[in-house]
């Protein structure tokens, strides 16, 4: 643990410079892309959820979390998540990408939610550089999430599932590396995946498809509530 | 007596139907004995020789000793035990009643344009499955949930590459190394990794295949038999290249 937390405090003190530039183009990009969702919006928001999720493998595992063990799988993890984004970036360019005015009220809620890691940390009695912050992987996944429900009517369940496993692990990094701020994560990402597939199934309700619509959102609802009991038990653990 | 133009239609309708089991995971004997049952329905002969790709079929009218015969090419078809069952059932209802053609057509049209499963429904039920093996094999509470996760990914990502129409094998081989990539992040929470790795990639075996290749060697078609074997073990080996680069690429590499 004390290198987990050694790594995070060396990653934050060399960069947070880039993590405050990404963070204001994040927000610039979200606003842009609600107020005006043109090609150029769209493929600038793909390129920097691609860059974003490509600096996560370099930068946090390749580099600075090369102390740790395991590091390699989880920098692949983000390295296939940015090459996704570019791909969709070249292949897909400036369509795809639309506002969902139906979650206008919870996505910007869900993409402001890593903000409040910083807080959570600093609340807890930890100081700058040993702190979460945004530009990490779970602040990531978040984002992402809260992207793909504020601006994709045709979400790639791949991604979606991608960010569900990223709930997964973060579920047990609450106990293992005494880490309350995945509850954020984990939180934010079951509410977004569950709102997101709800959608994906509504829209298919009338195809030649079985079982029905309805039972399919059961359990995806029962799988949620089975995440949440799970979160509660680990909490109760700790 | 049948018209030659009659003979035509009948093999052409036993002709899809065949091609519709073998595509669909039914083993060679008992589309043999199905489509014979059909062909008897109508009062006609049906010979049938299998292959892989193919399916060489000849009806004949035991009365005027009119033959035909037409090559017929087997779709690749989702593997549907239901379909398969009802497409038996059939069969047996075209000899029982002495169905006429047009009707056996018709509920065959029927039976295939069934509403097909949620691949939601089989992605969700194949990760609950895929836990509970890992369960099963000794891993705790960590390694279950890490295990149905990975599948979550896999399996939607083995559904993607489908869609967009790439080669099997390597689907196989990137499903087998996103889901064990997964998995290996048990790792890190030194949980029953072991287990997590190797129940992540369970989803990919290609059980139909394996048992259909047996029960066609036991039965006599061992030509079929063999290429259906050699296919599953193929899909298997790109299993393990999958599994073998997940192993390789972390740290230490574990294989």
């Amino acid at each position: 643990m004390e290198t987990f937390w050694q790594t995070i405090s060396e990653y934050n003190s060399h960069t947070w410079p880039v993590q405050a530039a990404a963070a204001v183009m994040a927000a610039a990009a979200v606003t842009a892309l609600r107020r005006r969702p043109t090609a150029a919006t769209r493929r600038c928001m793909r390129l920097l959820l691609a860059a974003m999720c490509i600096w996560t493998a370099v930068a946090y595992y390749f580099i600075y979390c090369s102390p740790r063990a395991y590091n390699t799988a989880l920098g692949i993890f983000w390295l296939i998540m940015g090459g996704i984004w570019l791909f969709g970036a070249v292949r897909k360019g400036g369509s795809g990408l639309t506002p969902v005015r139906k979650h206008r009220v919870i996505a910007p809620i869900i993409m402001a939610a890593p903000l409040a890691y910083p807080l959570i940390s600093l609340a807890r009695g930890m100081t700058f550089p040993q702190i979460v912050t945004p530009l990490m992987p779970c602040g990531l996944a978040v984002f992402t999430v809260g992207v793909m429900l504020a601006f994709a009517p045709r979400p790639n369940i791949f991604i979606l599932m991608m960010m569900f496993h990223w709930a997964m692990i973060g579920i047990f990094k609450i106990r293992h590396f005494s880490m309350p701020e995945e509850i954020v994560t984990v939180a934010a990402i079951v509410t977004g995946i569950f709102l997101i597939l709800r959608d994906y199934i509504a829209v298919r309700y009338n195809a030649r498809l079985k079982p029905r619509p309805r039972v399919i959102a059961g359990i995806a609802s029962a799988i949620c509530i089975l995440v949440i009991i799970l979160l509660v038990y680990v909490l109760a653990g700790c | 007596m049948k018209t030659e133009e009659q003979l035509q239609e009948t093999l052409d309708f036993i002709g899809e139907y065949a091609g519709q089991l073998l595509g669909s995971g039914v083993h060679t004997s008992r589309v043999v004995r199905n489509t014979k049952r059909i062909g008897r329905s109508q009062d006609i002969n049906v010979h049938i020789t299998t292959f892989q790709r193919t399916a060489i079929l000849t009806v004949s009218d035991p009365e005027t000793h009119r033959t035909l015969t037409e090559v017929i090419d087997i779709p690749q078809l989702p593997i549907s035990f239901e379909l398969n069952s009802n497409l038996s059932a059939l069969s047996w209802r075209a000899a029982d009643r002495h169905m006429p053609l047009c009707d056996i057509r018709e509920e065959y049209r029927r039976l295939v344009s069934r509403p097909k499963i949620n691949p939601l429904f089989v992605m969700l039920m194949a990760s609950l499955a895929n836990a509970s093996f890992c369960r099963l094999f000794g891993g705790d509470l960590c390694a279950v949930c890490i295990v149905f996760s990975s599948t979550l990914v896999g399996f939607s990502l083995k559904q993607e590459l489908q869609k967009m129409g790439l080669n099997h094998f390597i689907v196989f081989i990137l499903s087998a190394f996103m889901a064990s990539l997964c998995a290996s992040s048990a790792l890190v929470f030194n949980a029953d990794a072991e287990v997590a790795l190797a129940t992540s990639v369970l989803f990919l075996i290609p059980g139909v295949p394996l048992i259909n290749g047996v029960i066609d060697i036991v039965e006599g078609h061992i030509l079929l038999g063999l290429s259906r074997i050699i296919n599953a073990l193929l899909l298997v080996v790109c299993l393990a290249i999958g599994l073998s680069a997940t192993l390789l690429l972390v740290k230490n590499s574990l294989l």
